[in-house]
């Protein structure tokens, strides 16, 4: 496991890890990735937004994908609490620019995953799996010089020219530097499993991701089809809302489904075919992305709840905007912070705007709806659902969900007060 | 159906088909029934099927509590579109 001193480490080989491969394969910037886990592994976050496409067509993806047939998901579908019915979206309606087709994908993750890491292999990314790193090692200029490795019960120092973590939410080098700060306000818990005969929607909707309200504080639930015959559904709420009602998982599964009629028609003659599995999807962010000698990408950087399937496209924009900058580092032999900070200028603008965008939606959830069916907004709403948060100097229909929120708030008797939560705005 | 209902026909028939399973409506007084999303829907009807914007001040659960609030809530936007 030699590792040249002039290369790019990569601990993590997932989407961004991978993706970052990919681009820096291309520009002939010599990297190794190194995976603690042995690929194929289960993870959730199986949906994605349009804006992916556009990574996936630079980094010659798309082939792949079409090849293995993953769904092609052409919308979203949303499912009001206690009443029956939907709101929905269609990609075609908003064209993007550099994306040639009017739809994303849903993924198996533990396939998708392992092919995004062969395929930056094939670019000639160097893989290692199984091999654990413990920690980024700092030179006496307290540059990022390499890292730790625990193989078999030894430790390896690998030296590296810079450093990437892509650890996802094990956020190896964001708990190293002590950056890490957990969201105060979102601390979300999901409890989900793969399950066959759900009963698909409308003929439309019937490939779109279906997220259904349920008549608990900031609770949804997933549904995003998997193969012909397997869905993938996902209860979230807060927590505490799992912890207070001590229930075994399937029984809290059980009860929330039954709470929305339309998912509880979806699940009628639904049979579960892999185990439930708990996930805590607490929100947080590093105070730094980026520093002398190495940047945080994906997960690793910033971690949003997960409700618009953001998680993907952020991780595969972080690959490409971080990419760019090791690029020019490497032209100009200069790894400083100063060199590398406008990456995390670009992700954190856009990341920010995905936060305020799901604030905004679980602060007052008969919002979305109105502003999905408003002449006037939709388009607007479609492009940030879309994905499209990057290089965007100002965002209007933010604005006006804040003020729309602020008329409810101030009105006296308005008849949405009551659906008001208790999160602050700022 | 009652003659006091003043709402137009379109908005009737449209008020009616999204309460069900209740009962249609016949009394002016009797509570509309209108969840958050509902009302977000009834709404988006006004606007482009009625061509009657209702603005955000004007979401009072008051408003939508009775076909007469709804009735009066109507007539005042066209009086005053009427003076404009």
């Amino acid at each position: 496991m030699n590792s040249d001193s002039n290369e790019v480490v990569i601990i993590g080989g997932g989407p961004a890890g991978s993706a970052l491969g990919c681009y820096l394969s291309k520009a002939g910037i010599k990297n190794t990735i190194f995976e603690a886990a042995n690929h194929p592994r289960p993870h959730v976050g199986e949906s994605m937004v349009m804006s992916s496409v556009r990574v996936f067509d630079e980094i010659d993806f798309l082939p792949v994908l079409e090849r293995e047939g993953f769904p092609k998901k052409y919308g979203a579908s949303w499912h009001p609490p206690v009443t029956k019915g939907e709101a929905d979206i269609s990609f075609d309606e908003f064209p993007q620019e550099g994306v040639n087709q009017d739809y994303t994908y849903h993924v198996d993750r533990q396939r998708f995953d392992l092919l995004l890491l062969k395929h930056a292999e094939s670019l000639g990314t160097r893989v290692y799996q199984g091999v654990q790193a413990s920690e980024v090692l700092f030179d006496e200029n307290k540059y990022a010089r390499g890292i730790r490795l625990r193989i078999a019960e030894q430790e390896v120092e690998v030296p590296a020219r810079m450093v990437v973590d892509a650890t996802g939410r094990q956020t190896l080098l964001g708990k190293q530097l002590r950056v890490k700060k957990n969201d105060p306000i979102f601390d979300q818990f999901a409890v989900h499993a793969w399950f066959k005969n759900v009963e698909k929607a409308k003929e439309k909707s019937s490939n779109y991701i279906h997220i259904y309200f349920l008549p608990v504080e900031r609770g949804w639930a997933w549904q995003i089809p998997i193969t012909e015959e397997i869905t993938s559904m996902g209860i979230v709420a807060e927590k505490k809302v799992f912890k207070e009602g001590r229930m075994a998982p399937g029984d809290y599964f059980e009860k929330y489904v039954a709470s929305n009629p339309d998912l509880a028609h979806a699940m009628r003659h639904a049979k579960r075919v892999n185990d439930f599995k708990l996930e805590g999807d607490y929100s947080y962010k590093m105070d730094t992305f980026a520093g002398n000698g190495f940047v945080l990408i994906g997960d690793a950087a910033r971690f949003v709840d997960p409700i618009f399937s953001s998680g993907v496209s952020v991780a595969l924009y972080s690959a490409k905007y971080s990419s760019e900058r090791i690029k020019y580092a490497f032209e100009h032999n200069d790894f400083s912070e100063a060199v590398l900070k406008p990456y995390e200028k670009k992700l954190r603008a856009g990341t920010e705007i995905w936060y305020e965008f799901i604030t905004l939606y679980y602060k007052l959830l008969p919002l979305f709806t109105k502003f999905i069916e408003s002449k006037q907004h939709r388009v607007e709403v479609l492009r940030l659902l879309q994905g499209e948060v990057f290089d965007r100097s100002e965002v209007p229909v933010l604005d006006a969900m804040r003020k729309f929120i602020r008329t409810v708030e101030e009105t006296p008797g308005h008849a949405l007060a009551p659906m008001l939560s208790n999160i602050p705005i700022g | 159906m009652s003659a006091t209902l003043s709402l137009p026909p379109k908005l009737l028939e449209y008020l009616n088909e999204s309460r069900q399973p209740l009962p249609p409506i016949t009394d002016p007084d009797q509570p509309l029934q209108i969840d958050s999303l509902g009302l977000i829907r009834l709404i988006s009807f006004l606007e482009t099927e009625l061509g009657i914007r209702v603005e955000d001040e004007e979401l009072l659960a008051d408003n939508f509590a009775t076909a007469r609030a709804l009735g009066e809530l109507l007539a005042s936007k066209s009086a005053g579109a009427a003076n404009e």
